[in-house]
């Protein structure tokens, strides 16, 4: 009996596989990202790189730390954790701060440093997704590296902060190990960079999964014409949320197709997180930044999410169109509100591709306790696309 | 003229615009109507933020409420877009629904689309004068074409205060209430403020830190609210405007309108300037930014403004009787008395 003819039986949920010959059946050895597989979300275009980094200047850099592997050893791992590092453009940006705004989903998380977001609309810090336990250091880290940079950033008033988000990861990682330092940040951002994004098990991501699959870290881009102008509009996501028979890829509800290859061994909690950063070289005020931020929800809608009550689903959106120096009078500009619907487009656009391609990039991972997540099996969701008349 | 003027009262550090009211920013106008006598008095009151002859203007807007501010439409739209384009008026809250269909008649007669750039939606913030009417009576009494007088009223240049327009039946630190504005320079810009004054304990009343209590000020009926609008001629963005809305309310603070007992408070801060225009094809607006240490003197206006506002409300206030109830005003000799004057 094959897999499949298995699974046409009912029995798969029921029936605990052994690890390895799953892993043997299911996982093709390349992840690939959603449009490599065949599959376009939406209308509009993507940029060079399908990535938050199309937007010029907009750096993004990884830590992972992956180490050990069986029985839980507090302190000793087994470590799946990291740090995402997102930095809106490459100069001192506590001297050039970037207009910005967020949205709060749901709350039940925590995206720290935001004073200076929600109080002046300025973004004049990098942005670090790591997992739930590791803010601390992971703020201190950065701190330090800003402070190295702006010898006056604590006694100019400013009150700038460095912005740190988590997701739980505690199902594979040795949380309590505090195996996140600041250095860790450190290096995540210093290792920031344009060009390609690497996804799925990296950085803050690496403990992650969604819809009971591994998942983790995902971006996209869109090109947005307005008038004689193209903007861009580029999405990274930190995905941790959402139920199996929840997913839906481009509509088609995927997860109720695939219910096997659920998490294996301990308990998975139910309630889980979201945290997205959006990145546009549009001149956008915070106001219009805003409502930028409330359609990420709208592209997690497509892929499934209900936004549970556990899940801390926050949002933060920069333009890096125009630079505010501080103290200084100058000008600014706002993007027309006639264009401002195409840039929501490609905010649910971009947001749905990012969290599908965190799926398809991320690659079963085992971590402490033996506790696996399983990817997304590629040939699977072709298969059922394909049934489905959206893949040839 | 305006009785601060009239007694030589000066309030706070800054000085005061031509008119030492809201109307001291370019464009806007205030009108009232009064509707009712005798044992019934009420009224509505328009803070109109540019001629209407002009069609279509969207200006940049930002608020600070105590839960929630009350009655009030139009400022869901106005905090997501962060713009508005209707004259604002302030109504008894029982009539709520009457003069925000007045006021999309008016806003049809801009553009029938009712687009957000032309009128639409309209800002209509209630208040309680109640205590010193029969509710029901108010109720009964004010019309849609009341709300057209008050808008056709509306211009620019002295302001009527203390109990005209919505301004007739308030009570406010155990006192007659009403309403009140002035208006202070910052710098190149100005910051005007118009305030309905309907709360404050009794006998509570602070202006530059000094107490004015006196006798007579015992009158506890009433609610405790207070709604103001703030404008300026400074090309500030939404969440600058919610930050400046925020010092007008520290302005209400510091004379303690705004208190412990206070149950509702609404500040509605514009600029003037521009926002966009739908009709020029454009991609880009660009606008001067207001710098740090312009804006701090722009929250210092605000906050002095407020207080300003609500102490020429007061002053302004004539005594009310209705059957055998009277309630007192505030007396010129206790402001006199003020340090500083």
């Amino acid at each position: 009996m094959d897999r499949r003819t298995f699974l046409g039986l009912g029995l798969g949920a029921a029936v605990a596989w052994p690890l390895d010959s799953w892993s043997a059946v299911t996982q093709p050895t390349k992840r690939l990202r959603l449009r490599e597989l065949g599959l376009i979300i939406g209308e509009l275009e993507p940029g060079a790189y399908n990535a938050i980094t199309d937007v010029a200047g907009v750096r993004v850099g990884h830590v992972t730390l992956v180490k050990g592997e069986g029985a839980l050893v507090v302190g000793k791992g087994p470590v799946r954790t990291g740090v995402t590092a997102i930095l809106p453009h490459g100069g001192v940006l506590s001297k050039e701060a970037v207009y910005a705004a967020d949205f709060t989903l749901n709350g039940n998380g925590e995206l720290t440093g935001m004073g200076h977001v929600r109080g002046r609309g300025l973004l004049a810090a990098p942005v670090l997704f790591t997992n739930t336990s590791s803010i601390g250091n992971v703020y201190d880290g950065a701190m330090g590296w800003m402070l190295e940079r702006d010898e006056g950033l604590l006694t100019r008033g400013d009150h700038i902060e460095p912005i740190v988000g988590e997701t739980w990861g505690d199902f594979l990682n040795d949380t309590a190990g505090r195996h996140v330092k600041p250095e860790h940040a450190r290096r995540a951002i210093e290792s920031a960079k344009s060009g390609p994004v690497a996804e799925g098990c990296v950085g803050g991501g690496t403990a992650m999964r969604a819809f009971r699959f591994k998942a983790g870290i995902g971006t996209a881009s869109r090109l947005v014409p307005c008038g004689e102008m193209v903007y861009t509009v580029g999405v990274l996501v930190q995905a941790n949320f959402g139920g199996r028979s929840q997913l839906l890829v481009d509509g088609i509800p995927v997860g109720r197709e695939i219910p096997d290859l659920m998490p294996e061994q301990g308990q998975v909690g139910k309630d889980k997180s979201m945290l997205v950063a959006v990145a546009t070289d549009a001149p956008l005020l915070p106001v219009q930044l805003q409502r930028l931020c409330k359609r990420v929800a709208l592209g997690m809608a497509r892929t499934g999410a209900i936004s549970t009550h556990g899940s801390g689903d926050l949002f933060l959106a920069f333009s890096t169109g125009q630079k505010v120096v501080r103290g200084e009078e100058h000008r600014v500009q706002s993007l027309h509100n006639r264009w401002i619907s195409r840039m929501h487009q490609a905010v649910v656009e971009s947001t749905e591709e990012a969290i599908l391609n965190s799926l398809t990039m991320a690659h079963t991972m085992t971590g402490r306790d033996g506790n696996t997540y399983h990817a997304l099996p590629l040939d699977r969701l072709q298969e059922i696309m394909r049934a489905q008349g959206r893949l040839k | 003229m305006k009785k601060l003027r009239e007694l030589g009262i000066k309030v706070g550090h800054l000085e005061p615009g031509a008119f030492d009211a809201i109307t001291d920013i370019d464009g806007v106008g205030v009108g009232h109507v009064d509707i009712g006598e005798a044992d019934l008095n009420t009224g509505l009151s328009v803070v109109s933020p540019y001629p209407p002859a002009i069609k279509e203007c969207a200006l940049f807007v930002g608020r600070w409420s105590l839960d929630d501010g009350g009655a009030a439409s139009g400022l869901g739209v106005a905090e997501d877009f962060g713009t508005f384009s209707s004259p604002i008026a302030l109504a008894p809250a029982p009539v709520f629904g009457r003069v925000y269909e007045a006021m999309i008649q008016q806003g049809i007669q801009r553009d029938s689309g009712l687009s957000t750039n032309a009128g639409w939606p309209p800002i209509v913030l209630g208040l309680d004068d109640g205590a010193w009417n029969d509710a029901r009576r108010v109720y009964d009494s004010v019309r849609e074409q009341h709300l057209d007088r008050a808008l056709a009223a509306a211009v620019g240049g002295a302001v009527a205060e203390g109990n005209v327009g919505i301004g007739r039946a308030l009570r406010a630190f155990g006192i007659r209430g009403g309403v009140g504005t002035a208006s202070r320079l910052a710098g190149r810009y100005t910051v005007g403020i118009f305030v309905a004054v309907n709360g404050g304990v009794p006998a509570s009343l602070y202006i530059d830190g000094q107490s004015l209590q006196g006798e007579g000020m015992t009158e506890l009926s009433g609610p405790q609210e207070f709604v103001a609008v703030v404008a300026t001629d400074a090309p500030l963005v939404p969440l600058q405007l919610r930050a400046l809305a925020q010092r007008g309310a520290l302005g209400a603070a510091r004379c303690r309108l705004w208190n412990a007992h206070t149950r509702t408070g609404q500040v509605v801060a514009f600029s003037s300037v521009e926002s966009e225009k739908s009709t020029v094809n454009e991609v880009l607006r660009e606008r001067p930014y207001v710098g740090k240490q312009a804006l701090y003197t722009l929250f210092a206006a605000a906050c002095e403004a407020m207080e300003a506002a609500v102490l020429s409300a007061m002053l302004s206030a004539q005594p009310l009787q209705v059957g055998e109830r009277e309630l007192g005003v505030l007396r010129a000799e206790l402001v006199q008395k003020l340090k500083g004057n």
